[in-house]
């Protein structure tokens, strides 16, 4: 069979559609409305009584969370490994912290899982190790009741040496979270920061989470078109949950460019400002473009009077839809294609060493706050490199510079996507009427 | 454009959205829930929908992200691997099928949108957000990887 057979045959083939594709949007509606009536946990609040009340905080009697915490040796334990994050600090201050204390060992290592703060954006897991390492990372895959893996969430984890260590995990698209959970979670263990090996072992957990612990999440509709650098973007709505607030652009489908990034703040009548992004993730693209459009922030979920806030979006970087790779030529040391806004230098070179042998370099700089260069790039065969990371430096004369190391690269030329085009930061205030 | 419409118009491009995403990921199964997940995406969307007319191809565009984001997590587990623009002879020993799902992406997804979900080359464009000279050039270059010889009347639909 030659390959126009082949087509037509394969068309015939595809015209078979499955019955299970019938009613896909029936499923979609049905899917929802599901969404609309909220993140479930899967029990009524009555069956949960006993399930994991051991944890009672009672701050509320006390007359400041800090001296509620320097009275009480496990609230000292836990505001000092949640001092980094306001939002962590209000959700042990607002009593949503569930108990689990849960341990297992394998060979020489226990692992500990003490506490959850648990809520529809993200579950932050507290956790104590207690083996032959001293610094430790940890990861884990959620399973529901019936030992089926859940899909639709990240997983977040820092290395650490402190007693009480924290790993997170960020919903994104899962839905329902059952309130009985398995949790297989595994351990890096290392020497020093950064160089994590695992251990050969998954512990097993189950968790049985508490829903009158776990605070429904809060939606504010913003509703408001605003053009920042000539691209219009709509500020949908906030969601805001204990750990965490969500703002939800939508972008105009006639933007000539993606939003990569933004920075923004609230503030109150009295001065007071909301900045930190005190979760590890700052942001999450979407479907239906390449943009990200969803970005998050500390939480405003105790927060008074949130009509009295105004949101500043600082800074917008955007990507054009239309950018074009530029291409490096590491012998001549010269390039081809547009470089972002604020670039005024891009050079490029082969260094032949005797301890690294042969590697390319690009360095760019100019006026430019954000990496202008995606990490992984092209060879002119088409294969693809990557950078693994860049070096940054704030000494040179047209500002700061950005370098790039292809390790082992044969070629002579290189062809890299840009990161942005260009940056708008001309703040816009949008008062939460 | 009423919730009924959407409802009756994403039901209706269900099969051209099914070609394109069991060609794109290899498994029926997975096929069925990718077009599910793009038709519940577009339910969330569509009262934004500017110009209602281009539901269709807005679903397709909002179907290839949902395929690339599984390609994208298959990676993670070392699933299939596209082939390089260069590798000619290994394209050439492929049956079909499987030389179109190991393209690059952006030349997979053009020759899947024209020519097994019956896209016009403007409609292949405004679905990948990308200029009609850009999608001609891919085109060519997929349909010479592959050795098809096919017109531009030769898109089913």
């Amino acid at each position: 069979m030659n390959r126009q057979q082949e087509y037509w045959e394969l068309i015939r083939e595809l015209d078979q559609a499955p019955s299970a594709l019938d009613g896909t949007a029936l499923r979609a509606k049905a899917r929802a409305k599901r969404r609309r009536m909220g993140k479930r946990w899967g029990i009524s609040l009555g069956s949960a009584a006993g399930v994991c009340a051991a944890f009672v905080l009672a701050v509320n009697a006390m007359p400041t969370f800090a001296l509620a915490c320097a009275n009480v040796p496990v609230l000292r334990e836990l505001a000092a490994a949640v001092a980094f994050s306001p939002s962590l600090s209000a959700a042990v201050e607002h009593d949503y912290v569930q108990y689990i204390g849960q341990s297992q060992t394998f060979e020489d290592t226990t692992l500990t899982l003490e506490y959850v703060i648990a809520d529809q954006q993200q579950m932050v897991v507290f956790y104590r190790t207690d083996g032959g390492w001293p610094y430790y990372s940890a990861s884990c895959k959620l399973k529901d009741e019936n030992g089926t893996l859940l899909f639709g969430y990240s997983v977040g984890s820092t290395t650490s040496s402190e007693d009480l260590k924290t790993f997170e995990i960020h919903f994104k698209e899962l839905e329902e979270i059952p309130q009985n959970l398995t949790m297989d979670v595994k351990l890096w263990g290392s020497a020093m920061e950064g160089n994590d090996q695992q251990l050969d072992h998954v512990f097993t957990f189950q968790i049985a989470l508490d829903p009158t612990k776990t605070a429904p999440a809060v939606e504010v509709p913003v509703d408001q078109w605003v053009e920042l650098g000539g691209q219009r973007l709509l500020v949908d709505r906030l969601e805001l949950t204990p750990t965490k607030t969500a703002l939800y652009l939508e972008d105009d489908p006639d933007n000539t460019a993606w939003l990569q990034s933004l920075d923004f703040h609230f503030i109150d009548k009295d001065g007071t400002v909301y900045e930190t992004i005190d979760s590890s993730i700052s942001g999450t693209g979407r479907a239906e473009s390449e943009g990200t459009y969803t970005y998050y922030l500390q939480s405003l979920y105790f927060v008074e009077n949130i009509q009295n806030l105004t949101l500043w979006l600082d800074e917008a970087v955007w990507l054009d839809k239309d950018v074009e790779p530029v291409t490096v030529d590491l012998t001549t040391g010269s390039y081809t294609g547009t470089l972002p806004e604020g670039v005024t230098n891009l050079s490029a070179e082969r260094v032949e060493s005797e301890r690294a042998g042969t590697y390319g370099v690009v360095r760019v700089s100019g006026k430019i706050e954000h990496p202008p260069l995606k990490m992984e790039y092209r060879d002119p065969e088409g294969g693809t490199h990557n950078t693994g990371g860049f070096s940054m430096r704030d000494d040179r004369a047209d500002g700061r510079e950005y370098e790039y190391l292809l390790q082992n690269y044969a070629w002579d030329t290189a062809e890299f996507d840009l990161d942005f085009t260009s940056v708008t930061a001309q703040p816009i205030s949008i008062p939460l009427h | 454009m009423t919730e009924l419409e959407y409802l009756e118009r994403a039901e209706g491009v269900r099969e051209k959205l099914y070609r394109a995403a069991l060609l794109t990921l290899g498994s029926e199964s997975a096929a069925v829930d990718a077009v599910d997940e793009a038709v519940y995406k577009g339910y969330l969307g569509y009262r934004k929908l500017r110009e209602p007319q281009y539901l269709e191809t807005w679903l397709v565009r909002i179907l290839i992200n949902v395929c690339r984001d599984e390609l994208r997590r298959r990676k993670r587990e070392l699933a299939v691997e596209e082939l390089p623009e260069t590798a000619g002879e290994a394209f050439d020993a492929l049956p079909l099928k499987e030389a179109i799902r190991r393209l690059p992406a952006q030349l997979r997804d053009v020759i899947v949108l024209r020519y097994f979900t019956g896209l016009t080359l403007e409609e292949t464009a405004s679905a990948l957000e990308l200029p009609r000279g850009t999608v001609s050039t891919r085109q060519r270059k997929a349909l010479a990887l592959l050795k098809l010889d096919l017109t531009v009347e030769e898109g089913a639909s």
